[in-house]
């Protein structure tokens, strides 16, 4: 008991001692997702690299995942102490353009963009696409289209996560969409005859698949990047689709009550930077949003032909017709 | 006579907790209501869902509750080498975290599981799938009937010795033993029990969707998490109010066919006395242990085997050990304030079933474990608004961790401790009564003294349960107050998988050395 009060307090003199060495300077808050702060993330060395040139103190806070982040602005409304949000994607993007959370960035459009993507209130990061990812020592030969895993002749056995609580499966539910229109319903029962499983989230699925579950796997087609990186590990390749794969990209925003305006748009700034981007190539295993220089493991990977993806007022009007046509499609 | 003084530690526990999870509900409908969003919707799909919520947790609490009570009675009836650490480590199946509960049956169960390897050895072919209701049942299963076993098997140990040795002499068969001398002690602890599990297996969330296959087997909990995402606030608090009401019903039910009027004589008596146990007896009662404790260590063991073969020095980092000391502190303080909760609790409960107060004894025991059912996301998203004030101080993230684990570890305290205490009160209530003892001498005499093991097992058992971190972080902010399956979590969406096992088996370790630790008891012969 004595212990845990000490440790405590040690712990709360230091939060209060770090605040009071910075009081003078002015703070810039950022909410963002967890993975951005974590020990493998890039949220520490950007922290540093900003706090550098800014003459400011940076305070990151970490929720959950974008959906959470999202939801606490929410929930705090004019009382928030965010200025700046960052790890929104395309998909969530209307939801907080509508809950009128943010100004525009003002910042001008670069032209050495990687993907034809912008935006006038949110500015995109990285990016990358949905992909389904096998192992090739079990699966020697691969789907090359969409169709050809829903039609599924090899029985492919897949994994995928649920578009109700997870990123990806949501982007799976529009890609689906994209390629199949009004026959969705009838592609996704096709699907469903095949599904090992579909997870909460998708640290689970992939656990799975590594477990060696399933044959294929809802990831993005940079995962096997992050296996070349950390282990060297050549045994993973993403199935490039003919009908092209769905975009992600990820945005961050600044929050229309924060204070800081000028600090938050030099924040964005700082990200467009080349070496900020090729910490995202690094730790988010995404590309970067501008070309810039990246590791040699994305040469390495499949690239993706074409993109798709639905306009986010589209998303916002259908996303949840569209996920009850999947839950009734399914259930059968 | 009931005294007021008696009830009012009880009193004001319950109230502490109904005015927890009440203004965490209120908050959500009138953050809903202001913000004019205020769509609801009860449509089939969400009947559905109640009805297989509702099938799928009364199955599984059926499943974990015979196959305790044969595994209790097995452990009962012979006696081996290791059994009492077997029997403290079998609740460890409860507190691992989603992740590591699906990682460790795939081991076992999965397509490249250990399973799939011996019957490729002896060229059987494999067809088993884990997934769909039998995937789920096999989760909950294994994650709740450990638990019940332990707790029964403790029952079945305290049939008093006289009665042993009575029984012996009339040469009652195992059976007859069973039925007329275990069975009634065994009653009281079954349904309380079943409430439990069912509540339990009733929110159960991740783990369903992982094994379900897919959402035609999902739970109430999916539709209230997909609610607070979409930000339709009502329709979650809604849900929240329909999942509560399905267990309180249940509950309800349970306590209404669970009749505790009788009154048992417990005595303490260290010497034990066994009845003789036919062979062929023997040998099923270890077949019975055998393929139990498979069933129980399998998995964990084999998480363990992968954790040391991954393990690196290079692995213990700062972040790690920073990890596991939040955990153990966050395990601490929440096992205190459940410990306090529960004893508070506990006393009004002993003497209001003293006085014959069933009915409201019952109440009480409900309102203890009201927490169960409400979905956490739910109760997160309550707190945040009453107390996003706060948000920022992590003493604060700290203590609100311990106060919503030591809250879900109170239900488990009442459940080891309710019968015990009520036994040891009403054993020396005269004599208490006669020579003027109350409070907290009485606590110190009479409670502490003769339950020591069991609080402290209890104790450590609230411990572990809290090592695993509560849904509430995910909105208060992560990263000042990581734990370690908050960590494990971490490891693996950074496609650090092998690593992950690593902090996995670490959690697993410390939950052992935990039980063991806590759990040794410095009296007993053996």
């Amino acid at each position: 008991m004595f212990c845990k009060n000490f440790l405590l307090s040690v712990i709360f003199s230091l939060s209060l001692f770090s605040q009071l060495a910075n009081a003078e300077l002015p703070t810039l808050t950022v909410y963002s997702y967890n993975s951005f702060m974590s020990q493998w993330g890039p949220g520490e060395v950007i922290k540093k690299g900003f706090e550098a040139q800014c003459n400011c103190h940076l305070d990151v806070v970490t929720l959950g995942d974008g959906v959470s982040v999202l939801n606490r602005i929410r929930l705090e409304g004019d009382k928030t102490n965010a200025d700046v949000i960052l790890g929104l994607d395309n998909n969530l993007l209307e939801q907080a353009k509508q809950a009128n959370l943010l100004i525009p960035h003002q910042i001008a459009k670069p032209d050495n963009l990687n993907t034809n993507w912008w935006d006038d209130s949110f500015m995109p990061y990285d990016f990358g696409y949905f992909a389904f990812i096998y192992n090739i020592d079990k699966v020697k030969n691969p789907p090359h289209s969409l169709h050809e895993l829903v039609d599924n002749k090899a029985g492919w056995k897949i994994i995928y996560q649920d578009p109700r609580t997870s990123t990806p499966g949501l982007g799976l539910l529009f890609w689906m969409k994209k390629v199949y229109g009004d026959n969705a319903a009838d592609a996704w029962q096709q699907v469903a005859k095949n599904t090992v499983t579909v997870t909460k989230g998708w640290s689970e699925a992939y656990g799975m698949f590594l477990k060696g579950e399933a044959d294929l796997v809802l990831s993005y087609n940079t995962s096997p990047v992050a296996h070349i990186m950390n282990e060297n590990d050549h045994h993973y390749q993403a199935a490039i689709f003919d009908e092209g794969h769905y975009r992600q990209v990820e945005v961050a925003g600044i929050i229309k009550y924060s204070q800081e305006i000028d600090l938050a748009r030099q924040f964005l700034r700082y990200l467009l930077t080349p070496e900020v981007q090729r910490q995202f190539a690094e730790k988010n295993v995404m590309y970067p949003i501008i070309k810039t220089d990246i590791p040699n493991a994305f040469a390495q990977i499949n690239s993706v032909n074409k993109s798709l993806d639905f306009k986010p007022e589209e998303i916002e009007k259908h996303q949840k017709a569209w996920i009850r046509e999947w839950q009734s499609a399914i259930s059968k | 006579m009931l005294k007021f003084k008696s009830l009012l530690p009880g009193i004001s526990a319950a109230s502490l907790i109904l005015i927890i999870l009440g203004s965490a509900l209120i908050a959500i409908w009138r953050f809903a209501l202001q913000s004019g969003n205020v769509a609801i919707y009860l449509d089939s799909y969400v009947l559905h869902i109640v009805w297989i919520t509702f099938y799928q947790a009364l199955l599984s609490t059926i499943l974990s509750l015979t196959s305790a009570i044969l595994m209790a009675k097995a452990l009962s009836l012979i006696e081996f080498k290791g059994k009492r650490l077997l029997i403290k480590l079998m609740p460890i199946t409860f507190i691992l975290p989603a992740l590591v509960v699906v990682t460790g049956l795939l081991s076992v169960y999965g397509q490249q599981g250990v399973l799939a390897y011996l019957c490729q050895l002896l060229h059987i072919p494999f067809s088993f799938s884990i997934y769909g209701l039998k995937g789920i049942l096999l989760a909950h299963v294994f994650l709740n009937f450990p638990y019940a076993c332990a707790l029964f098997y403790q029952t079945l140990n305290s049939v008093p010795i006289e009665q042993r040795q009575l029984a012996a002499q009339l040469n009652f068969s195992t059976f007859t033993f069973f039925k007329l001398l275990e069975w009634p002690l065994l009653r009281r602890q079954i349904l309380p029990m079943a409430a439990l599990i069912f509540m339990l297996c009733f929110s159960s969330f991740a783990i369903v969707l992982a094994l379900g296959g897919g959402p035609k087997y999902t739970t109430l909990e999916v539709a209230i998490y997909q609610a607070v995402r979409d930000f339709d606030l009502l329709q979650a608090a809604l849900l929240a109010c329909v999942q509560l009401l399905c267990c309180v019903a249940f509950i309800g039910l349970m306590q209404k066919i669970n009749k505790t009027g009788t009154k048992f004589s417990v005595t303490f008596s260290d010497t034990n006395y066994r009845l003789p146990t036919a062979n062929w007896l023997k040998v099923i009662c270890m077949f019975v242990i055998i393929i139990g404790g498979l069933f129980i260590f399998s998995p964990m063991i084999t998480i363990l085997i992968q954790g040391i073969f991954f393990f690196r020095t290079s692995l213990l980092t700062f972040m790690l050990l920073q990890a596991l000391l939040f955990s153990i502190v966050i395990a601490f303080g929440s096992a205190m304030i459940a410990m306090l909760l529960g004893l508070l609790l506990l006393w009004t409960n002993s003497r209001l079933l003293i006085n014959q107060q069933h009915q409201l004894s019952n109440c009480l025991m409900l309102i203890a474990s009201f927490i169960l059912a409400i979905p956490s996301m739910v109760l997160a998203s309550g707190l945040f608004l009453l107390l996003f004030g706060y948000s920022n101080n992590t003493v604060f993230i700290c203590l609100l961790i311990m106060l919503c684990n030591g809250l879900i570890a109170l239900p488990f305290i009442l459940k080891n401790l309710a019968m015990p205490l009520y036994d040891i009160t009403a054993r020396y209530w005269q004599l208490t009564q006669s020579l003027n003892i109350k409070g907290v001498a009485h606590f110190y005499l009479v409670d502490f003294k003769g339950l020591k093991s069991k609080m402290l097992m209890s104790f450590a058992f609230a411990a572990v349960l809290s090592l695993g971190d509560f849904g509430v972080i995910a909105l208060f902010g992560g990263q000042s107050v990581a734990t370690l399956p908050y960590y494990l979590y971490q490891q693996i969406s950074h496609y650090h998988y092998q690593e992950s096992i690593v902090t996995a088996t670490i959690l697993l370790l410390l939950s052992f050395s935990l039980l063991v630790v806590m759990d040794y008891d410095r009296t007993s012969k053996n």
